[in-house]
C-alpha cells in the first residue's frame, strides 16, 4: 500500500490538534492585538468608567461601564434563570410522568435551538413595549429587556444540566428519604436538593457564561448607550453589543480596532473561567455521588 | 517418539496493566496438533496470557511486558514482526461471542476480504469451508445472507471459530469459549475443538475443570498470574506434584 | 393538614416554572407569525431583495446565501470534525495529547460568537486577505462548529461495541481497516445526524457575519466563494433594527420565519436521512 498506516495515523492526528490551533489562534489574535493595544493604553484607562474612544478630545477607553452593562443584563437573566431552570430540571426528572416529560423536554431543547436573531426580534416587538408601559418609559430598549430574553435563552442550558444532575442523584437517597415518611416535596427539598448543590453551581457557572457571551439578542434590545448604567431600566452596552456595533467602523490595526480585541480577550476570559469552573465543580460533583 | 514441535514458546513472561502485576515470570510450551487447557480462578491473568500471544493487548496502553513470546521459534515482540500476519496466524475466538453486525456470510468472509481476496468464487469457497470445518454449515447453508445477530448463542460463537478459521490459522486461541453456553451447545463446540486438533495447536482457557479433563491433551495451572503446574493432562489431574494444584482440582480453593 | 397544602402548593410552582418553557416557545412562534405573517408570500420568498420598494421585496438572496453557508460549513467542518473524533476514540495513546484535545474543545464550545467574528475578521478576512465574502463567513462559522461535530462524533463512535473492534483486529485488521469496514459504518448515521445539527446551529448565527461577511443588499446572487452574500439571520437582524421602512419589522419577523422553516427542513433531511441509513446497516449485506 502506498498510503501506509502510519500516514494514515499521521493524518487523524493532525485533524485531532486542529482544535487545538484554532483555539490557539484566537487565542493568539486577541493576544497579540490586545497588547499592541496596551502600548497605548494603560491599564489604569482600560478599566476606567468612560468609554469614548473617538472624542476628538481625548480618547477614554474605560470598559467599566460597559462591563457593569454585561453584569447587569447577566446577573437579572441568571435571577430568573436560574430557579426557573432548576425547577424545570427538578420536574423533569423527579415529578413529570413519562407523557408529560416526552413534551417538555423536546420543548426546552427547541428553545435552545432557536436562533438569538430571532430571540433577539421577539423581544424588540413584544418585551420591550411591555417592559415600556409596564414601566412608564419611552421605550423599552434596556438592561431589564435584554436580561429577559437572554434568561430565556440560558433556560435550556440550566434546565438540561440540571435534570442530569437530579437525576444522577442515587435512587437510594430518595427511596431512604420515602420509607422514613418524608412527602415528595421533603424529599426534593431536604435529600434532592442539598445533595446536588454543587452540580447546581455547576449548572449556574454555565449559565453565566452562556450570559456574557450572548451578542446578537442583546445587541438588539439592551438599548446601546454608552452612559454609565445606574439600574436595570437604563439602556446600556455589553461587551459583546459594543464589539459588535464599533467593529465596523475602526481602522483595521488602529488603537481603537485593538482595543476591541482586547475587549474580546477580556470576553474569552471571563467565559473561559465560567465554563472551566463548570467542568471542574461538575465532574468532581459526578464522581462524588459515583455516578 | 519425536517430541511434539512447541509452536508458541512463552519465557519468563511477565505484564503488567499499569501499577498491576498480572503475570509473573510464566514459562509454557504450546505443542502442535495438541490441545492446551489453562485453568485457574478468576482474575488469575489467563485471559492476558492468551491475548500477549497475539498482542492484542497492544491496544491497552497501560500494558507493560518483560520476558518474551515466540512463534514459531520468531519473538512475536520483535519489532519487524507483522501484527496483521501474526493475527491471521493465531486466531483468537473471545469468551463472548462478537459477530460483527453483518450477515453470516460476511462475517466469515471478513477476514479473507481484508487479507486481499477479491474472487467471488474463491471467497464463497472459503465460508463454505469454514463453516463446515465449524460445524455450522448444516444449520446456515440456506440463510448466509440472514444477520449474524439473529442465530442463538452457541451458532454465534462457532460463527466466530468459522471466522477465525476463515484466515487459516496455526494456532487458535480460544478464551472461556463454552461459558456463556447451555450444555448442549457446549458439547458441540467440545467435540469441534478436537476434530480441530488435528490440524492445529489449539490453547484454551477454560473455568470447567471436567471440560480440561475431557478435551485437552495438556494442562497449565495458572494461579494469580504464576504458572503453578504443566503438565499432560492425565498426569496433572490424577497425581499432581503442587499441593496448590491439587487443592484447586479437588474444589478446596477457587 | 396546612403540610399537604404547602407540599401541593410547592409541586404546583415546580410543575408550572416547567410548563412556562412550554409557554414561551408557544409564544415565540405565535408572536413571530402574528407580525410576520402578513409579509409572508410566495413573492416574499421567491423575489430578489427589492431596496427601493419593500412591499416588492423577497428574501430569494438570502435563502440561498445561506444554503450556500450550510453547504460549506458542512464540508469543511465535517470531515476534519470526523477525523478528529476518530483520532480521539481510535487512535490516540497518550492520555495527555487526549486530555489537550479535549480540553480545547470544550473552552472552543463556550467561545462567544462575537470573539469568532474578530477572530475570522482577523485571519481568513484580514490576514489571508480573502476580504468579507462567502469563503472567510463559511470557514468562520466551520471554527465555529467543529467542537459540535467533534462530540458528536465521539458519542457516536462510543456506541460502537469494543467487541466489534476487538473482533476485527485479532483477525489480523489494522486500526484503519477497522475503522473503514467496522467502526465507520456502524456509527455514521448518528454521525451524519450531529453534523447537520451542528450545522443547523451555525447558519442560525449572526454576530460572526455582521463582521466577516454578510450585506444586505447586493444585485443578484454570489458567483463565487469570494464574493459577497446574504444570509437569512442578517436580513432578519437588519430589517429589524436599522431599517427605517415601517413595515420593516414585519418583515424582519417574516424573514425569521423563513429561517425557522429552513431549519426545520435541514432537520427534517436528517431524521428521512437517518431512516434510510438504520434501514441498511441493519444486518444487511455490505
Amino acid at each position: 500500500m502506498k498510503i501506509s498506516e502510519k500516514h494514515i495515523r499521521i493524518f487523524f492526528q493532525a485533524n485531532g490538534i486542529l482544535s487545538v490551533l484554532v483555539l490557539a489562534g484566537i487565542f493568539g489574535f486577541l493576544l497579540i492585538n490586545a497588547i499592541g493595544a496596551f502600548q497605548t493604553i494603560t491599564l489604569g484607562e482600560f478599566f476606567g468608567t468612560t468609554w469614548n474612544p473617538t472624542s476628538y478630545v481625548q480618547p477614554q477607553w474605560g470598559i467599566l461601564g460597559l462591563l457593569v452593562g454585561t453584569l447587569l443584563v447577566v446577573a437579572a437573566a441568571l435571577l430568573i434563570a436560574v430557579p426557573l431552570g432548576l425547577f424545570t430540571g427538578l420536574y423533569l426528572s423527579n415529578l413529570a410522568s413519562p407523557r408529560v416529560r416526552e413534551v417538555l423536554k423536546p420543548a426546552v431543547e427547541l428553545i435552545a435551538s432557536i436562533p438569538s436573531v430571532v430571540l433577539g426580534l421577539v423581544a424588540l416587538l413584544v418585551l420591550s413595549p411591555l417592559v415600556a408601559s409596564l414601566f412608564g418609559l419611552t421605550n423599552g430598549l434596556n438592561a431589564l429587556t435584554a436580561a429577559l430574553i437572554v434568561a430565556v435563552m440560558v433556560l435550556p442550558t440550566i434546565a438540561s444540566l440540571s435534570e442530569d444532575v437530579f437525576s444522577a442523584v442515587p435512587d437510594a437517597y430518595r427511596q431512604g428519604g420515602l420509607a422514613l415518611g418524608a412527602t415528595r416535596w421533603q424529599v426534593l427539598r431536604r435529600v434532592i436538593l442539598p445533595s446536588s448543590l454543587s452540580g447546581i453551581f455547576a449548572a449556574t457557572m454555565l449559565g453565566l457564561g452562556r450570559a456574557v457571551g450572548e451578542t446578537i439578542a442583546v445587541l438588539m434590545v439592551a438599548g446601546n448607550a454608552l452612559a454609565f448604567p445606574h439600574g436595570l431600566l437604563d439602556p446600556v452596552r455589553p461587551l459583546t453589543a459594543n464589539i459588535a456595533i464599533e467593529i465596523k467602523e475602526v481602522v483595521t490595526g488602529s488603537t481603537h480596532y485593538q482595543a476591541l480585541f482586547a475587549m474580546g480577550l477580556v470576553l474569552f476570559i471571563i467565559t473561559m473561567a465560567f465554563n472551566v469552573l463548570a467542568e471542574l465543580v461538575l465532574q468532581r460533583h459526578m464522581k462524588r455521588l459515583g455516578a | 517418539m519425536k517430541p511434539l514441535p512447541a509452536k508458541i514458546q512463552v519465557r519468563n513472561f511477565s505484564s503488567w496493566y499499569g501499577d498491576k502485576h498480572v503475570l509473573d515470570q510464566v514459562n509454557l510450551d504450546f505443542f502442535d496438533k495438541r490441545v492446551t487447557a489453562i485453568i485457574g480462578p478468576s482474575g488469575c491473568g489467563k485471559s492476558t496470557l492468551l491475548q500477549s500471544i497475539n498482542r492484542m493487548t497492544d491496544l491497552v496502553a497501560s500494558f507493560r511486558k518483560s520476558g518474551d513470546i515466540a512463534y514459531d521459534d520468531a519473538s512475536v515482540y520483535a519489532s519487524s514482526v507483522d501484527l496483521t500476519q501474526l493475527r491471521k496466524n493465531v486466531g483468537l475466538v473471545f469468551q463472548k461471542a462478537n459477530p460483527f453486525p453483518f450477515s453470516i456470510f460476511d462475517n466469515v468472509a471478513f477476514g479473507p476480504r481484508l487479507h486481499g481476496t477479491t474472487n467471488a468464487e474463491e471467497t464463497a469457497r472459503i465460508v463454505r469451508d469454514s463453516l463446515e470445518k465449524a460445524d455450522l454449515w448444516a444449520e446456515v447453508q440456506d440463510r448466509l445472507h440472514h444477520s449474524a445477530l439473529r442465530l442463538s448463542g452457541g451458532q454465534q460463537q462457532r460463527l466466530c471459530i468459522a471466522r477465525a478459521l476463515a484466515v487459516s490459522p496455526d494456532v487458535l486461541l480460544l478464551d472461556e469459549p463454552c461459558s456463556a453456553l447451555d450444555p448442549i451447545a457446549t458439547e458441540r463446540i467440545e467435540k469441534l475443538i478436537l476434530k480441530l486438533k488435528e490440524k492445529h495447536a489449539i490453547v484454551m482457557v477454560t473455568h470447567n475443570l471436567a471440560q480440561a479433563k475431557r478435551v485437552s491433551d495438556h494442562t497449565a495451572y495458572l494461579l494469580s498470574g504464576k504458572l503453578v503446574e504443566f503438565g499432560a493432562t492425565k498426569s496433572v489431574f490424577e497425581s499432581p506434584k503442587q499441593d496448590l494444584t491439587r487443592d484447586y482440582i479437588e474444589g478446596r480453593y477457587g | 393538614m396546612s403540610d399537604t397544602l404547602s407540599e401541593k402548593a410547592y409541586l404546583t410552582l415546580v410543575a408550572l416554572s416547567a410548563v412556562s418553557a412550554l409557554g414561551i416557545l408557544l409564544a415565540v412562534i405565535l408572536f413571530l407569525f402574528a407580525f410576520g405573517g402578513s409579509a409572508l408570500s410566495a413573492d416574499f420568498i421567491f423575489n430578489n431583495w427589492n431596496h427601493q420598494h419593500i412591499e416588492q421585496a423577497g428574501v430569494l438572496q438570502a435563502i440561498v446565501g445561506t444554503l450556500a453557508l450550510a453547504v460549506g460549513v458542512f464540508a469543511v467542518s465535517v470531515p476534519i470534525g470526523v477525523a478528529s473524533a476518530i483520532y480521539l476514540t481510535e487512535y490516540a495513546r497518550s492520555t495527555w495529547s487526549v486530555r489537550l484535545i479535549r480540553l480545547a474543545i470544550r473552552n472552543l464550545a463556550g467561545v462567544p460568537s462575537i470573539v469568532y467574528g474578530l477572530f475570522g475578521l482577523a485571519l481568513f478576512v484580514q490576514l489571508l486577505a480573502l476580504g468579507t465574502s462567502l469563503l472567510a463567513a463559511i470557514l468562520t462559522l466551520s471554527a465555529m462548529t467543529l467542537p459540535w461535530i467533534i462530540s458528536a462524533g465521539e458519542e457516536s463512535l462510543k456506541t460502537v461495541p469494543l467487541a466489534y473492534r476487538q473482533g476485527a483486529l485479532a483477525l489480523g485488521a489494522t486500526p484503519w481497516q477497522t475503522i473503514r469496514h467496522i467502526v465507520l459504518p456502524q456509527s455514521l448515521s448518528g454521525m451524519m445526524t450531529g453534523a447537520i445539527l451542528g450545522v443547523s446551529r451555525a447558519i442560525g448565527e449572526t454576530a460572526p457575519l455582521i463582521l466577516v461577511g454578510a450585506t444586505f443588499f447586493m444585485n443578484g446572487l454570489p458567483t463565487g466563494p469570494l464574493d459577497k452574500f446574504m444570509a437569512l439571520p442578517y436580513h432578519t437582524f437588519i430589517l429589524a433594527t436599522q431599517h427605517a421602512d415601517p413595515h420593516a419589522k414585519s418583515y424582519a419577523a417574516a424573514t425569521a420565519i423563513v429561517l425557522i422553516g429552513l431549519v426545520l427542513m435541514v432537520n427534517g433531511v436528517i431524521f428521512y436521512y437517518r431512516y434510510k441509513i438504520r434501514k441498511k446497516t441493519l444486518g444487511e449485506i455490505r
